[in-house]
């Protein structure tokens, strides 16, 4: 039963050479060519017209000095070397670091086990898979900023309720030690977005192996482990990918909780929230375009890991 | 969707032949001068707006959708009594109004009558952003405006943008916290710092928990504030210079923690936590929870109806007892001339009109400070609200006493609130001592202008 | 909370055997019972924080954080009236733009991802991988150092103050995360049945239009779904983009309530917030059945 699996993955690369091979290949191949670039064309017109002129913009200016208000000047390499000695940039790095490797872990553990939870055998479900989505839903509202403060402030919900056990609480939102396990936990509640994408990913399992594996007699957890989640492996390894992406760049939640300062104290200043602050506060966009792209570089980076590791993990069922 | 069509659609044809974006954008942002890149984008404009106007003007501020309200009616008088001209007014919060701003003057595509504040007059006028309003003073005179006021657009001999108002920074008191604790009022016009720390510690002993004798509000305004009173500078020199000793900053940092321990001002939580609030309901003054608090004089009228108290302003502590006073006054917010304007001469006359005309005036009232002209704040006077009245008389009480001499912070000064923030935060958690905070102060703020 | 969790893949199973061999045995149902109850008591924990926006809502501005209890002590709908009327325009005005924006941000994304995936996924052409990788690297710049760039492009092109930046970008297949999630979706379904397509007769164009996406239903739902969420909440660009208040969108509606130099109106903040809410939630529930309408269910074996 787990040879089905096993099988498919494992005849990807021949199949592909063969049937190629087997029609009679060059022709064949070049009509794919084409079909391939036509199928791209809005890409390649968006690319072109739209998305990598302001890239290259953005690389240029990291080697300017820019303040917006006024035009760039040639600085070579000085944006880079400024990095070296910037503290509050090294303690962004600490602080993002932190918060991708924990959160990214925890929210997609919830979302996997809950979307799997969800996925069958339970009554009411479309109303749980909605009630946990609701979170997701608010986005970069000003409205977070106040409701996080009405939980995990002084006089909020968390302390209440420790109060009622007699624990004296601490400002968690407010306190430098703790700022940022409230912004982790924020992002965790949000977990919704690769809830719905795993939910999807479930339905796209063929029901022939579960009844393939149940004819060979599979308990629960063997269908579990040999079905599901090999199956599954192309979701996880996209929620992975885009979670670990997301998270380098988490902005927008920090931005609104600490109101744009990354405080208390810089506990939670985000890696792009100072590119930010640099950018649009202090007037420094060329600085802030060097902090980008050494940013955009670290991420390309865990990206090629982590399809190199895929190699390993991922079965695709073509 | 009327301008989906409309306006973007025309050109459509035009753009879509556009080639490499890429050579767009750094010719843009390569252009040297500020001036020549936008006339063609916004010349257009005008000739497609003839319905309406012969020329059309963008105005952009910030605020709440009250202001909004008052401002489009001033507009729309504006319009009327002037009608070759077609204004286009822009609104949206504090924070995306100065991000928009910033990319708008990046592509040189800014508004023509832009409203500033505290320091961004001199960050966005010393940065080429700003018309020199001497070209436009025939359409824009200054003669009856408050000459402390008008001294905030004024750098580098260049006059850049004229007050809406006159501010003040203050303390505001809560009588009925002072009742409640059995502690009378100060005299505004004798106390000392040792005072002021020792009100704040009964009320908070004779008041139930939660209640404070005094809100911690450290921010460069109130540590220029203290300098000037103790030496005689405040945060910064009049050529841009930091002049603030770190003495002089630890000794506010010894001031502020020794408040904390006794409990005048709340714990350190809680003083970061109301630091990110920013709305004056959210603050303790505003909760009715503080007996004391600085702020800015405008914000009284919010104040006293979010805590529904007859809150007074007062002088700040030791003003009687320094080198020099401490206290200033200063435009509540200007508005300038975007260097790169068409209608620099259209601009000068809505800003002439929004300042210097009665008819405006009854319209915005003091919703962007005290009007700085006045002949026209004569005139509103008795228009004015019992909160704001009150606002009008401190001011009044205490303009000829208070500080002439205030230094505006050059460019990179206003990354100073988030600096002093910092310093806070790390101080009251006891990450550092006020003495090393006092030196940082200094150097990260001479970081910042440089 | 934890050891419950650790044992869901055991209980789903058993839930699925329960309700396959048919008569609810008394355990089983002790079971079910427990399972709801943590449900539930999770979903109040994900949900509080939006009762209480609901309940502020319902609370004149200058109680809201005087009184932090749950539940108002008296209820006052004109935070909804004041806030639908307290801006230039009536706030439906406002809805209706966030709507146009958001329905062509859908449909762009649906046709231009689909398209660009179906290549990636299904088809061999001289530089995939690279041309894949650029298309990753586009979604790993921050935001606030292409802005301006962008802005400085769109201006040149007259787009500024129209929905152009916002809606034709969707047309262009540039949002990369989709692109991606649909190759993912795509690579999972078994290549025999392209082949068997392919052996019919049927061209690319078809085998995409009338195999592939009949299946990527669940991909496709995601998409539409995330989209009309995520271009409804998208505040910045909408901030930067738009500065005529005729064309503001909800997202920055909403903003011009706040004012940090100044009183804000919070009642009117949080009932138009949950008036916000409706259209993407709305959306959502009604999307949601196609999550599932996956391969699973379509009978194809």
């Amino acid at each position: 039963m787990n040879g089905t699996v096993e099988e498919s993955t494992a005849e990807q690369e021949p199949e592909t050479s063969k049937r190629s091979g087997r029609k009679g290949g060059n022709s064949l191949t070049k009509r794919e060519g084409r079909a391939a670039y036509l199928f791209l064309a809005p890409w390649f017109i968006g690319m072109a017209v739209i998305t990598i002129g302001p890239i290259l913009g953005s690389l240029y200016l990291s080697f300017t000095d820019y303040s917006l208000l006024q035009p760039p000047e040639w600085v070579g390499l000085d944006n880079f070397e400024r990095m070296l000695n910037d503290d509050r940039l090294h303690s962004a790095i600490v602080v993002t670091v932190t918060y991708v490797f924990v959160s990214v872990p925890l929210q997609l553990a919830l979302a996997l086990a809950l979307a799997f939870f969800l996925d069958r055998g339970v009554r009411g479900l479309p109303i749980y898979r909605s009630i946990y989505y609701l979170p997701s839903l608010l986005g970069s509202s000003v409205a977070i900023a106040i409701l996080w403060r009405q939980i995990f402030g002084t006089e909020g919900l968390i302390n209440q309720l420790l109060d009622v056990v007699g624990i004296q609480g601490e400002g968690w939102v407010s306190h430098p030690d703790y700022a940022l396990s409230t912004l982790i936990v924020l992002n965790v509640w949000t977990f919704g977005s690769p809830m719905v994408i795993f939910l999807a990913g479930l339905r796209q399992i063929p029901t022939m192996y579960y009844e393939a594996a149940e004819v060979d007699g599979a308990g629960p957890w063997t269908r579990f482990f040999r079905i599901t989640i090999p199956l599954l492996t192309p979701i996880i390894f996209f929620n992975l990918v885009l979670q670990l992406i997301g998270a380098f760049q988490t902005f927008t939640q920090a931005f609104i909780v600490s109101g744009g300062t990354g405080g208390p104290a810089d506990s939670t200043l985000f890696y792009t929230l100072y590119v930010y602050q640099r950018g649009f506060g202090s007037f420094e966009m060329g600085y802030a375009s060097a902090l980008a792209w050494f940013l955009l570089v670290v991420i390309a980076a865990f990206t090629a890991i982590n399809f190199l590791a895929a190699k390993r993990w991922v079965h695709y069922g073509d | 969707m009327v301008h989906i069509v409309g306006k973007g659609a025309a050109r459509f044809g035009r753009t879509a032949t556009a080639t490499a974006a890429a050579v767009f954008l750094l010719a843009a942002c390569g252009s040297d001068d500020g001036d020549s890149g936008g006339d063609e984008a916004s010349g257009d404009e005008a000739s497609g707006d003839e319905a309406s106007g012969d020329v059309s003007i963008r105005f952009a501020w910030w605020g709440n959708p009250e202001r909004d309200e008052i401002t489009n009616q001033a507009i729309e008088a504006f319009e009327a009594e002037h009608p070759n001209i077609d204004v286009e007014g822009d609104s949206i919060d504090f924070d995306g109004y100065f991000d928009r701003l910033a990319t708008e003057v990046a592509a040189d595509n800014a508004p023509d009558v832009i409203t500033l504040g505290g320091a961004f007059p001199r960050e966005y006028g010393e940065r080429g952003a700003l018309l020199d309003l001497s070209e436009v003073a025939e359409q824009l005179p200054t003669d009856d405006i408050d000459e402390a006021a008008l001294s905030n657009g004024f750098f580098s001999d260049v006059q850049y943008s004229i007050p809406t108002g006159v501010n003040t920074f203050a303390m505001v008191v809560n009588p009925d916290v002072f009742e409640e604790a059995g502690v009378p009022l100060p005299d505004d016009e004798t106390w000392t710092w040792d005072d002021y720390v020792e009100i704040a510690a009964e009320i908070s002993e004779n008041t139930p928990d939660g209640t404070y004798g005094a809100a911690d509000r450290t921010a460069p305004d109130l540590i220029d504030l203290y300098s000037r009173q103790h030496t005689g500078d405040g945060l910064y020199t009049e050529d841009g210079q930091i002049a603030i000793a770190p003495e002089t900053a630890r000794e506010w940092w010894e001031l502020t923690t020794q408040m904390m321990e006794s409990g005048a001002t709340p714990s350190a939580t809680i003083t970061s936590e109301l630091a990110g609030q920013p709305g004056p309901e959210q603050t303790l003054m505003g909760q009715g929870l503080a007996g004391m608090q600085f702020d800015w004089s405008n914000q009284l009228p919010a104040l006293r109806s979010a805590s529904e108290a007859d809150l007074q302003l007062m002088r700040a502590p030791g003003e009687s007892h320094g080198v020099a006073s401490g206290m200033w006054l200063q435009a509540s917010q200007s508005y300038g001339i975007y260097s790169g304007s068409d209608h620099p001469e259209e601009a000068a006359q809505l800003i002439d009109f929004l300042v210097n005309t009665e008819e405006a005036a009854s319209y915005i009232q003091a919703d962007r400070g005290l009007p700085a002209n006045s002949e026209v704040l004569e005139a509103i006077t008795p228009e004015l609200d019992e909160d704001t009245a009150a606002q009008a008389e401190f001011i009044a009480e205490i303009e000829d006493e208070v500080n002439p001499d205030l230094i505006i912070g050059p460019e990179g000064s206003t990354e100073s609130v988030g600096i002093v923030q910092r310093l806070n935060d790390e101080v009251l958690f006891e990450r550092i001592s006020p003495e090393d905070a006092g030196q940082r102060l200094v150097d990260e703020l001479t970081a910042a202008v440089s | 909370m934890a050891t419950s969790l650790d044992r869901l893949p055991d209980d789903a199973a058993k839930a699925v055997d329960d309700s396959s061999t048919g008569g609810p045995r008394r355990n089983g149902r002790r079971r079910r019972i427990y399972k709801h109850v943590l449900l539930i008591v999770f979903g109040f924990a994900m949900l509080y924080p939006l009762l209480w926006m609901l309940s502020s809502s319902v609370k004149p501005s200058d109680v809201i954080f005087r009184e932090p209890s749950l539940i108002p002590s008296a209820f006052d709908f004109s935070n909804y009236t004041e806030g639908w009327n307290a801006l230039a325009r009536p706030f439906h005005h406002y809805l209706f733009n966030s709507l146009i924006i958001v329905v062509a941000s859908v449909i762009g994304n649906l046709i231009t991802c689909s398209m660009a995936a179906y290549a990636f996924a299904r088809l061999q052409f001289r530089g995939k991988k690279w041309f894949f990788a650029a298309m990753l690297a586009t979604i790993m710049l921050p935001i606030h150092v292409v802005i301006v760039p962008q802005y400085i492009l769109f201006n040149e092109l007259d787009w500024i103050n129209t929905y152009y930046p916002l809606i034709v970008p969707k047309f262009l297949a540039t949002d990369a995360f989709f692109i991606f999630l649909m190759v993912q979706f795509i690579r999972g379904l078994p290549r025999e049945l392209d082949d068997a397509a392919r052996i019919d007769g049927c061209g690319h164009f078809r085998i995409y239009a009338r195999v592939i996406m009949p299946l990527c239903v669940p991909a496709l739902a995601t998409t539409a779904i995330f989209t009309f969420i995520w271009v409804w909440n998208d505040f910045y660009s909408q901030l930067i983009f738009l500065t005529d208040p005729d064309l503001y969108t909800v997202p920055v509606a909403l903003r011009t309530f706040v004012d940090s130099q100044g009183e804000s109106a919070w009642g009117p903040l949080f009932a138009m917030s949950i008036v916000a809410l409706g259209p993407i939630f709305g959306f959502f529930l009604a999307g949601q059945r196609y999550l599932v309408r996956g391969i699973a269910t379509t009978g194809i074996k």
